[in-house]
C-alpha cells in the first residue's frame, strides 16, 4: 500500500491490516452499490445502472422534511454543545480545582451510559413535566452526549495550549473576553471546527435517543427506520443513506483534518 | 501602562478596595480562588449534565417503583416490577443473553482490534494519523446505516445469498446467516471496532521503546517479549476498550431488532417494548435499572479481575 | 517618598493548598532599580513575581505598586509588563502584531501604529522584522520581541521570568549586557527572576536571595558576595570555605574567634552581635586565600598539603588538606605566570594565607 511506504517489511500484520480495513469499510460500500442498481430487490446479479432512486428520494416531501428537521436539530446542538464543551475544557485544563477527577467522570458519563437508558429516562421526565415531544426534546437529548464529545475533543486541544499566552495577553492590558477572542479562540479554532463538524454529524445521524423523544416531526434516521419495514421503499432509502454516508465521511474527514492541522501548526511554532 | 492611562489603574484599584458589599466580595473571591474561577466557567456544562442526565436517571430509578394500569401511571413505591422480573424466566434469560452477547462482542472486537492497533503503533512510521483517521471515520457515521448494511449482506435475498446463488455454489438461500445471535455479534463487532482500536493504540504508543530493546537485550524473543512486556503494558488500553465496547452494547436494540430475530433479541428490545406495545413505563424503568446494575456488577468484577491479573504479572 | 519604595511587598504569603510557596515576605523596591529574585527552583521567586504581575493573589499581605494597593487589581489593570520564561510569543501573529498587541485600545492610525512598532524594533535592534512570522524567529529574536512587546506600552515595572534561561551561553552573556543597558536607557524598574547567581550578580542593583518561600538576604551584589549573612547565602553565591569556630570576644566592630587548627583569628563584624563562647562559622572565599610555598612572617596562615589541583586556564583551583579539618580547603588562584611545575603539585607542602578582613563570621545554625 502506498500509505505504509516500504511494503515488503510489513508482512503478515500488514496483510491483516488490509483485511481489517476491508472489514470496516466493505459492508458499508454495499449501500451506494445497490442504490445505483435498477431493481427493487437488493440482490445479485446487478441490473442496469440508474440514478432514479436518488431522484425518487428527493421527490419525497416527507423525506425532505425529515432531512430539514435533522438539520434544524443538528446545527443548534453542534453550536451549543461546542460552546459548552469548550468552556468546560477550558476550566478543566486551566484551573486547579478541587474534585476535578470525579467531575470529569461525571461530564463524560453520557458517553458510556447506554443510549436507550438515557432515552427512556428523558422520556419519563419530559412526560412528567408535561412537555410535548418535538424537535426540541430531541435536541435536548442530543446535547449531553455531544457536549461530552466536544469536551473530549477540546481537552485534547487545550492540553497542549501554552497557558502563558493568555497570561501574556492579560498582562498586556486586555481583559478576559478580548484575550479569548484575540489569543485563545484563534489558537483553538481548528478544535472548534472539528467539534462543530463532529457534533453535528453525531446529532444528524443519531437514532436511539430520537426514537424515544421524537414527536410527530421525524428526523432523518427516524424516517429511514420507518421505511426499512417496506421493501419497496428500500432503494430510495439506500440512495439517501449513501448520500448521508458520503456527507458524513466528508464532514468527519474535514473535522479530523482540522484537528490534525491544528496540532501541526502548534508544534511547528515551537512555543 | 500605556501613556496617559495611569489614572485608570488608580481608579480601578480604588474601586476594588473602596466598594463595599457583595460585588467586591465576589470579585476578591473570583480573583483569588482558581477553584471559583474554574467552577464558574464549568457551571453551564455542569447544569446541563445535572438536568439532562443526572436528574432523569434519578427519576428513572424512582419511576422503577411506580405502577401502571393501562394509561395511568401511579407514583407508588412498590417492588412489583422487580418481583415481575424475578418471576419471569424469559426476562432473566434476555438479560443473561444480552450480557453474553456483549461479552462475545467485546472479546471478538478486542481480538480483531489489537493486531490492528499494534500494526499502527509499531509498524507504521509515516502517516500514522492518516491511518487513525481511516479507522475512526466510519465510527462517526450513521450507526443505523452501518447496522442496516449488514442486513443487506446477510439477508435471505441479501448480498451473500444472491451472490452465491448467482455463482451457482448453492441451490437455496442460506437461512442461518440472519436472525440469530451470530449475526448480532458480528454486526456489533463491526459497529464498535473503532472504539476498541483507539484506546489500545494510545496505550501501545505510550510504551517506552527502550523497554522493548531492554527485553531483547535480556534474551527475550519477539513472542516472549510481546507477552512479557508489550501486552502487560498495553493492558490499561485493553481494559478501557473492553469497557467502552461492553457497556453500550448491552443496551443496544437496533441491531437485535434488525438482525437478531426472536432468538437474537436483547434486553434493550424488552425495554423498548415497555414504551411501545406493552406500554408499561415503570416496568421499562425497572428493567433499565436492573440492566445498569448488572452492567455495573460485570464491570466491577472485570476491573477487579484485571487488576488481580496485572498485579500477579508484575 | 514614592521613589524610595516604588514597589512595596508587605508581609505577603501565598499558599497553594497546604503548601506555602511564599512565606511572609516584605521587600521594597525603588523606582528605576534593577532588582533580582535569586534562588533555586521551588524557592517561591516565580510565585512572588506572578503575584506582582497579578496572575496570583496573596493569601495574606498586600502589594503596593506606585502607592496603589494591588489586592483587587487584575493583571490587565496593573502598570506592569512581563517577559515570560518561554517568551509567550503569540504563534498566530507576526512580529509587528505581537509587538503592537497592547496598542489596540489606543486606536492608532496605521502610520502611528507602524511608527511605534518600528521604534521598538529599532530599540531591540531588529529593524525590518515587522512581517516575520513568529515561528521564523530564533531564540534570541523571540526574546527581543517579547521585550519589545512588553515595553511598547511603557509599563512602570517590567517583570522578567528567567528570560535568558533558554539561550545558549554566549548569547546569554551578550543579552545580559544589553538588558542592563536597555534598563538604564528606559529607566523602568526591572524585577528579574533567575536561578543563575552569576547572572544576578552581573545585572542587578540589588538581589534578594530566596529559599523555601522566604528571603534570606537583600543586598547589592558586592555586599551579598563579600558579606553574606547566612551559610545558605554564602553557599548559594559562589564557593565558600566554612570552618567551625568559637567566639572569644566581640566588640567595637571586631570579633576574635578560635578556629581550632587555624588558630585564633580576628574578623570584622557586620552589624552582627555575638556573645563570648558562642559557636559560629568562619567563612573565607577561595580567591581570598593565597597559596604560598614558604611561610611568610605574620599571622593568618596555616600549613597544609595539596590534595588535588585543577587547571582552568585563567585560574587554577586547589584543594588543600589541613590537619584537623575534615573537608579540604578550596583555594582559587589567578594564573599570573605561565604554568609550570610548582606550588600546586599534589602532596606538596604549602602555606595558606589570608587577609583579616576576608573572614566572614556567620551564625552556626543557619
Amino acid at each position: 500500500m502506498t500509505l505504509s511506504g516500504k511494503a515488503p517489511k510489513i508482512g503478515g500484520l500488514g496483510l491483516y491490516a488490509v483485511f481489517y480495513l476491508a472489514f470496516i469499510y466493505g459492508p458499508v460500500l454495499f449501500l451506494p452499490l445497490f442504490s445505483l442498481n435498477d431493481s427493487t430487490f437488493i440482490s445479485f446479479p446487478l441490473k442496469e445502472f440508474t440514478f432514479k432512486w436518488y431522484v425518487e428520494a428527493f421527490q419525497s416531501e416527507r423525506l425532505m422534511a425529515s432531512l430539514f428537521n435533522s438539520v434544524k436539530v443538528g446545527v443548534p446542538v453542534a453550536i451549543i454543545s461546542t460552546i459548552l464543551g469548550t468552556l468546560a475544557a477550558k476550566a478543566i485544563t486551566r484551573y486547579r480545582m478541587p474534585g476535578k477527577t470525579p467531575m470529569m467522570s461525571f461530564l463524560m458519563a453520557p458517553l458510556v451510559v447506554p443510549g436507550i437508558i438515557v432515552g427512556i429516562a428523558l422520556l419519563i421526565i419530559i412526560n412528567r413535566v408535561g412537555i410535548d415531544l418535538s424537535l426540541w426534546t430531541i435536541g435536548i437529548a442530543h446535547l449531553p452526549a455531544c457536549t461530552a464529545f466536544s469536551l473530549w475533543i477540546m481537552i485534547s486541544r487545550l492540553e497542549g495550549f501554552d497557558r502563558s499566552l493568555e497570561e501574556a495577553s492579560l498582562n498586556l492590558g486586555e481583559n478576559a473576553w478580548m484575550t479569548f477572542w484575540r489569543v485563545t479562540f484563534p489558537l483553538i479554532l481548528p478544535g472548534v471546527i472539528a467539534s462543530l463538524l463532529l457534533t453535528f454529524t453525531i446529532s444528524f445521524d443519531e437514532f436511539i435517543l430520537a426514537f424515544f423523544l421524537a414527536g410527530n416531526e421525524p428526523t432523518l434516521p427516524i424516517f429511514m427506520w420507518s421505511q426499512l419495514r417496506f421493501p419497496a421503499q428500500l432503494p430510495p432509502v439506500l440512495a439517501l443513506g449513501s448520500l448521508i454516508l458520503i456527507a458524513s465521511f466528508v464532514l468527519v474527514y474535514f473535522a479530523e483534518w482540522f484537528r490534525r492541522r491544528g496540532t501541526h501548526l502548534e508544534s511547528s511554532s515551537g512555543v | 501602562m500605556v501613556d496617559g492611562t495611569a489614572p485608570k489603574a488608580g481608579s480601578v484599584s480604588g474601586a476594588g478596595t473602596g466598594r463595599p458589599g457583595l460585588l467586591s466580595w465576589w470579585r476578591q473571591l473570583y480573583l483569588r480562588s482558581e477553584g471559583v474561577r474554574g467552577y464558574s466557567l464549568l457551571s453551564p456544562t455542569l447544569l446541563l449534565m445535572v438536568f439532562a442526565i443526572a436528574v432523569p436517571l434519578l427519576l428513572l430509578f424512582v419511576a422503577s417503583f411506580w405502577t401502571q394500569h393501562l394509561l395511568d401511571i401511579t407514583p407508588t413505591f412498590v417492588f412489583d416490577n422487580y418481583l415481575t422480573f424475578a418471576e419471569k424466566d424469559s426476562y432473566q434469560k434476555l438479560l443473561w443473553r444480552s450480557l453474553k452477547i456483549s461479552g462475545f462482542v467485546t472479546v471478538l472486537t478486542l481480538l480483531l482490534a489489537y493486531p490492528m492497533a499494534y500494526f499502527i503503533a509499531f509498524r507504521i512510521k509515516q502517516n500514522k494519523l492518516m491511518w487513525i483517521i481511516l479507522i475512526t471515520v466510519p465510527f462517526w457515521t450513521s450507526y443505523l446505516l452501518r447496522v442496516f448494511a449488514w442486513k443487506i449482506i446477510l439477508g435471505y435475498n441479501g448480498v451473500i445469498n444472491s451472490g452465491l446463488l448467482t455463482l451457482g455454489w448453492i441451490q437455496a438461500p442460506l437461512e442461518f446467516l440472519l436472525y440469530n445471535q451470530f449475526a448480532v455479534v458480528l454486526t456489533l463487532a463491526h459497529a464498535w471496532a473503532a472504539f476498541a482500536i483507539l484506546p489500545i493504540y494510545v496505550s501501545l504508543e505510550k510504551i517506552d521503546r527502550t523497554l522493548l530493546e531492554a527485553a531483547t537485550v535480556l534474551g527475550d524473543g519477539p513472542v516472549m517479549r510481546f507477552f512479557r512486556v508489550t501486552l502487560p503494558l498495553s493492558m490499561p488500553g485493553v481494559v478501557a476498550a473492553a469497557l467502552l465496547v461492553f457497556i453500550p452494547t448491552v443496551g443496544d436494540y437496533i441491531t437485535p431488532a434488525l438482525l437478531g430475530g426472536p432468538k437474537g433479541l436483547m434486553i434493550g428490545n424488552l425495554i423498548q417494548l415497555q414504551f411501545a406495545k406493552a406500554n408499561n413505563w415503570p416496568m421499562g424503568a425497572a428493567l433499565s435499572v436492573i440492566s445498569l446494575l448488572a452492567i455495573t456488577l460485570v464491570v466491577c468484577a472485570f476491573l477487579w479481575f484485571s487488576k488481580r491479573v496485572r498485579t500477579q504479572n508484575l | 517618598m514614592a521613589n524610595e519604595s516604588f514597589i512595596s511587598i508587605q508581609d505577603v504569603s501565598k499558599d497553594f493548598g497546604v503548601v506555602r510557596a511564599v512565606d511572609r515576605v516584605s521587600i521594597d523596591i525603588a523606582q528605576g532599580e534593577f532588582f533580582s529574585l535569586l534562588g533555586p527552583s521551588g524557592c517561591g521567586k516565580t510565585t512572588l513575581l506572578r503575584m506582582l504581575a497579578g496572575f496570583e493573589f496573596p493569601t495574606s499581605g498586600e502589594i503596593f505598586i506606585d502607592g496603589q494597593p494591588m489586592s483587587s487589581v487584575p493583571t490587565n489593570h496593573r502598570p506592569v509588563s512581563m517577559v515570560f520564561q518561554n517568551y509567550a510569543i503569540f504563534p498566530h501573529l507576526n512580529v509587528s502584531q505581537n509587538i503592537g498587541y497592547s496598542l489596540r485600545k489606543d486606536r492608532l492610525s496605521k502610520a502611528d501604529f507602524n511608527a511605534k512598532v518600528g521604534e521598538m524594533l529599532d530599540l531591540i535592534k531588529l529593524p525590518g522584522y515587522e512581517k516575520r512570522a513568529s515561528h521564523e524567529l530564533s531564540g534570541g529574536e523571540r526574546q527581543r520581541v517579547a521585550l519589545a512587546r512588553a515595553l511598547v506600552r511603557r509599563p512602570k515595572v517590567l517583570l522578567l521570568d528567567e528570560p535568558l534561561g533558554a539561550l545558549d551561553k554566549q548569547l546569554r552573556e551578550q543579552m545580559q549586557l544589553e538588558l542592563r543597558a536597555l534598563q538604564k536607557s528606559v529607566g523602568i524598574t526591572f524585577v528579574f527572576v533567575t536561578h543563575d547567581q552569576e547572572e544576578a550578580l552581573t545585572m542587578s542593583d540589588r538581589i534578594a536571595v530566596m529559599s523555601k518561600g522566604r528571603y534570606l538576604q537583600i543586598d547589592t551584589p558586592t555586599q551579598l558576595y563579600e558579606s553574606p549573612t547566612s551559610r545558605t547565602v554564602a553557599d548559594f553565591i559562589g564557593t565558600m570555605n566554612f570552618f567551625e569556630a568559637q567566639v572569644k570576644d566581640a566588640q567595637n566592630g571586631r570579633a576574635h574567634i578560635d578556629v581550632g587548627p587555624l588558630g585564633s583569628l580576628s574578623a570584622p563584624l557586620r552589624q552582627q552581635k555575638f556573645a563570648a563562647g558562642q559557636r559560629v562559622l568562619a567563612a573565607i572565599r577561595p580567591e581570598k586565600i593565597a597559596l604560598l610555598a614558604e611561610p611568610k612572617p605574620g599571622a593568618n596562615q596555616v600549613k597544609g598539603q595539596v590534595d588535588t589541583a585543577a587547571y582552568l586556564g585563567d585560574r587554577s583551583h586547589f584543594y588543600v588538606r589541613i590537619e584537623g579539618i575534615e573537608r579540604p580547603v578550596a583555594v582559587s588562584a589567578q594564573n599570573m605566570q605561565t604554568a609550570g611545575p610548582g606550588v600546586g603539585d599534589p602532596d606538596r607542602q604549602v602555606w595558606l594565607s589570608w587577609a583579616e578582613d576576608a573572614v566572614v563570621i556567620l551564625n552556626a545554625d543557619d
